[in-house]
C-alpha cells in the first residue's frame, strides 16, 4: 500500500507543479515573471525527490537496527540501495537546502512564491500519508499486545519530516497559502477516522450478532479497524479541531465542509442504511436464497456501520455549517438545501426506476427455478430506495419550496437554484440519450434474432426503468423550472438601483448576473488582487444596490463584508 | 410554489404507489410453469431446484455419471441466488437438451449478469439423467 501511495504521489507532484506553473506563465501579465518561476520549479521538485529518497534510504537503514530478528542473510540489494540513498542522497538533499535557504535570505519574495508553498504542502502531505500508514503498523499490532519496532522508527522519520514541514508553512507561508495543506489534511483525518469507525462497528456487530450464531472457524482478527480509527482521529483533531475550523469560510473551505462534510456524509448513510434495510425486507419478506440467517446478514454490519458513521458525520458537519452560516439566507445555506435534495432525489430515482424493473419482471413469464431473486426482491429493493430517498428528498425539498413562497425573487434568482435544475436536465438529457440508445440496440438485435420475446424485455428492463425515473424526474422540475421563469419578469420589474455598478472583490459571474437583474443596469466585476477575497453573499448584495438612489456605485467585498462606495462614471 | 408542478408531483407519487401495489399482487400469484412429471424440462427444473439449495445427495441421484462424488459436487461453486428462464429444448430418441438462461442477480439496483447454459440428459429406462457436464458442475468427476 505504501508503494502505491508513494508511487502516485511522486507521479502527479510533478505534473501538479508543472500545472501551477504552466497557469502562472500564462496569466495575463505574464511578462512580469521571469525565468525565476522555471528555476523554483526544478529547485523545489530536486529538494522533493531528494527528500523522499533520503527518507526512504533512512528508514531502510534504521528499520535494519531493530528489527528483530535481525536480518542474517543479507538482502543487499535494498542494503545498497539504502546506503546510496542515505549516504549518497543526504549531501545532494543538504546542498539544495542550504541552496533555498540562502535564496529565502537574500529575497523575501521567495518565501510568497507560490512554489514554496506548493512544494510544503505536496511534501507534508506526502509525509503525513506515509507517517499515517507507520503508525497504523504501530497501532493495529499493539492492541492484540505485539509491537512492531520497524514501523515505529518509520513513523519517527516520517512524521519528523511531517513536523518540520507543517511547521515551516505556518511560520514562512502566507495564511491564504497554507489552507490547502490544511483543506487536504483534514480531509484524509476524516475519512480515515470515519472508515477506521465503521470498520470497528462492523467488526463489533459481526462479534457480537452474526458470529454468535455461527462463530467463525478460523479467526485472525487484529486490530487494523482501531488503529485505522486511533490514526484518523489524531490526524483529524490536528488538522480540522485545532487548525482548520476556526478559518474563514472561504471557498475551499466550504468545498470541504459542503460536498464533502455534509454531502459525502448523507451519500454513505443513505447507502448503508439502503442496504441494511433491504437485507432485513428480503429476509422477511422476499426471497432470501441460500443460507442460513448469519450467511445472509454477513454484510450488514459493515452496511450498519457506515449507515451510523455516515449519519453522525452528517449531523456534525450540519452544526459546524449552522455555526458558520449568518442568520439570512444565502447562497451558501442554499447550496446546502439543494445538495440535500439532489443527493436524496438520486436515491428515490434509483427507486422509481427499480420499481419499473420490477413491474416488467412481473408482466413477463415466472422462471423456472428461481432462488433470491425474485419480483418480490425487485419489489423490496425499490421500496427501500423510495423509504430513504423519498422522505428525505421531500423534507429538503419542502424547506427550498417554503423559502420561495417567502421570498420568490432572491430564491428564484439564485444561481444554485438554476444551476440544480440545469443539472438535473443535463443528467437527464444524458440519460434518455444512453438509455434509449441501449434499449434500441437490444430491441433491434432481438428483431433480428427471431423476434422481441420475454428475454429481450428482461434485457430490456433496466434502461426503460432508469428512462421512466428520468423522465419523471425531468417532468416534475421542468414545470418547477418554467414557473420560475414566469415569476422572473414579474420580480425584476419590481427592482430598481443604480444604472452602473461596479462590484470589486472575489470572481463571481452568479453576483453580476444576480444585480444585474436587480438592476436591470451595467454591472462590472473587477477581482481584488491584494488578498483573497471571500466569496459574495449574493442577497446582500443584491438588497444593498437595491436600495441605493446614485447613479452609479462601487460595492467592494473584503473580510468585513461589502462597502458602498457612490462613484461618477468619467 | 406551483399548482402544476404540484399536480405532476402528486401524479407520479400515485402511480409510484399504484404500480407497487399491483407488482405486489402479481409477484404474490405467480408460480412457476409447471412441467409434466417425467420430461425432460421438469426433469431439469427439479434439477436445478435442487443445485441452488444445495442438496448435493439429491442431485447426485439425479446424474447420469457415478464418478462424480458428494465432494465434487461440494467443490463446485453455485450461485447463491440466480433466475432461470427455459429457453429451448430438443428431445431426441435416447438424449435430450435443455436451454436455459442464467441470470445471477440479487443486488440492491435490480443489476445481474446473465449467461446461457446447455443440461444434456440421456434416457436411463423410463427417466431421464442429467450429464454430469451440465452447468453448475461441468466436468464433475472428470478432473
Amino acid at each position: 500500500m505504501i508503494g502505491v501511495v508513494l508511487g502516485i504521489l511522486v507521479t502527479a507532484a510533478p505534473v501538479v507543479l508543472l500545472v501551477l506553473l504552466v497557469r502562472r506563465l500564462t496569466r495575463p501579465h505574464a511578462g512580469a515573471v521571469d525565468g525565476r518561476s522555471v528555476r523554483r520549479f526544478f529547485q523545489y521538485a530536486l529538494l522533493y525527490g531528494l527528500l523522499l529518497v533520503v527518507a526512504i534510504g533512512v528508514t531502510g537503514l534504521l528499520v535494519r537496527l531493530v528489527e528483530s530478528p535481525p536480518t542474517v542473510f543479507g538482502d543487499d540489494t535494498d542494503l545498497a540501495r539504502s546506503l546510496t540513498f542515505t549516504v549518497v542522497g543526504m549531501p545532494m538533499l543538504a546542498g539544495v537546502v542550504l541552496w533555498t535557504r540562502v535564496l529565502h535570505r537574500r529575497d523575501p519574495a521567495e518565501r510568497d512564491a507560490p512554489g514554496w508553498a506548493v512544494y510544503l504542502t505536496v511534501a507534508g502531505l506526502t509525509a503525513l500519508v506515509m507517517a499515517m500508514a507507520d503508525l497504523h503498523g504501530v497501532v493495529s499490532p499493539a492492541v492484540t499486545g505485539r509491537w512492531a519496532p520497524d514501523a515505529g522508527v518509520a513513523f519517527l522519520v516520517w512524521g519528523g519530516i511531517w513536523a518540520v514541514h507543517a511547521a515551516l508553512l505556518g511560520r514562512t507561508v502566507p495564511a491564504g497559502l497554507a489552507r490547502g495543506h490544511l483543506a487536504v489534511g483534514s480531509l484524509i483525518g476524516l475519512v480515515t477516522l470515519l472508515v477506521g469507525l465503521a470498520s470497528v462497528l462492523a467488526d463489533a456487530g459481526r462479534v457480537l450478532v452474526v458470529e454468535r450464531a455461527a462463530p467463525a472457524f478460523v479467526s485472525a482478527a487484529d486490530g487494523g479497524p482501531v488503529a485505522l480509527a486511533v490514526v484518523g482521529a489524531l490526524v483529524w483533531v490536528w488538522y480540522w479541531l485545532l487548525h482548520y475550523r476556526a478559518g474563514p469560510p472561504d471557498l475551499l473551505w466550504l468545498t470541504y465542509v459542503l460536498p464533502v462534510g455534509v454531502g459525502a456524509s448523507l451519500v454513505t448513510a443513505v447507502v448503508g442504511s439502503s442496504l441494511a434495510l433491504y437485507a432485513v425486507l428480503v429476509w422477511v419478506l422476499g426471497d432470501p436464497g441460500y443460507g442460513a440467517w448469519p450467511r445472509h446478514f454477513a454484510g450488514t454490519p459493515a452496511a450498519v456501520g457506515a449507515a451510523v458513521v455516515g449519519l453522525a458525520s452528517w449531523w456534525y458537519h450540519r452544526q459546524v455549517l449552522r455555526a458558520s452560516a449568518p442568520a439570512t439566507r444565502n447562497d451558501v445555506v442554499r447550496l446546502h438545501d439543494y445538495l440535500m435534495a439532489g443527493i436524496s432525489l438520486v436515491a428515490a430515482a434509483a427507486g422509481l426506476a427499480v420499481l419499473v424493473v420490477a413491474a416488467i419482471e412481473a408482466l413477463l413469464p415466472a422462471a423456472v427455478v428461481q432462488r433470491g431473486a425474485s419480483v418480490a426482491n425487485s419489489l423490496l429493493a425499490a421500496t427501500t430506495l423510495l423509504v430513504v430517498g423519498g422522505p428525505l428528498w421531500w423534507m429538503f425539498w419542502r424547506r427550498i419550496r417554503r423559502e420561495t413562497a417567502r421570498a420568490v425573487a432572491s430564491e428564484i434568482a439564485s444561481p444554485v437554484r438554476r444551476t440544480y435544475l440545469l443539472v438535473l436536465f443535463g443528467v437527464g438529457a444524458v440519460a434518455a440519450v444512453v438509455t434509449v440508445l441501449v434499449a434500441s440496440y437490444m430491441a433491434i438485435r432481438g428483431a433480428l434474432e427471431g423476434g422481441v420475446d420475454a428475454r429481450t424485455w428482461y434485457e430490456m428492463r433496466v434502461p426503460l426503468g432508469i428512462l421512466v425515473a428520468t423522465a419523471a424526474v425531468s417532468g416534475y422540475h421542468w414545470r418547477v423550472y418554467r414557473e420560475d421563469r414566469a415569476a422572473a419578469p414579474r420580480v425584476g420589474a419590481e427592482r430598481h438601483g443604480p444604472r452602473y455598478v461596479l462590484l470589486i472583490g472575489a470572481p463571481d459571474d452568479g453576483v453580476v448576473a444576480a444585480v444585474r437583474k436587480a438592476t436591470r443596469g451595467d454591472v462590472r466585476l473587477w477581482v481584488r488582487t491584494d488578498d483573497p477575497a471571500p466569496p459574495w453573499v449574493t442577497d446582500e448584495v443584491v438588497a444593498a444596490v437595491s436600495i441605493d438612489t446614485h447613479p452609479a456605485l462601487a460595492v467592494i467585498g473584503g473580510a468585513d463584508g461589502i462597502q458602498s462606495i457612490p462613484i461618477q462614471r468619467p | 410554489m406551483t399548482r402544476t408542478a404540484d399536480r405532476v408531483l402528486v401524479g407520479i407519487v400515485v402511480a409510484v404507489v399504484l404500480l407497487g401495489g399491483v407488482i405486489a399482487w402479481v409477484a404474490s400469484r405467480r408460480t412457476p410453469e409447471v412441467f409434466a412429471p417425467g420430461t425432460p424440462e421438469a426433469v431439469v427444473q427439479e434439477f436445478l431446484g435442487a443445485a441452488l439449495d444445495r442438496d448435493d445427495e439429491k442431485v447426485l441421484a439425479m446424474l447420469s455419471d457415478e464418478s462424480c462424488t458428494l465432494e465434487d459436487l461440494a467443490r463446485a461453486w453455485v450461485p447463491e441466488s440466480a433466475r432461470i428462464v427455459l429457453v429451448d429444448s430438443t428431445v431426441r430418441e435416447s438424449s435430450a437438451t435443455v436451454r436455459i438462461e442464467v441470470t445471477e442477480a440479487g443486488d440492491l439496483l435490480g443489476g445481474g449478469w446473465s449467461h446461457e447454459e446447455v443440461v444434456g440428459l440421456t434416457r436411463d429406462g423410463a427417466t431421464w439423467l442429467v450429464r454430469p457436464s451440465s452447468w453448475p458442475y461441468y466436468d464433475c468427476g472428470g478432473w
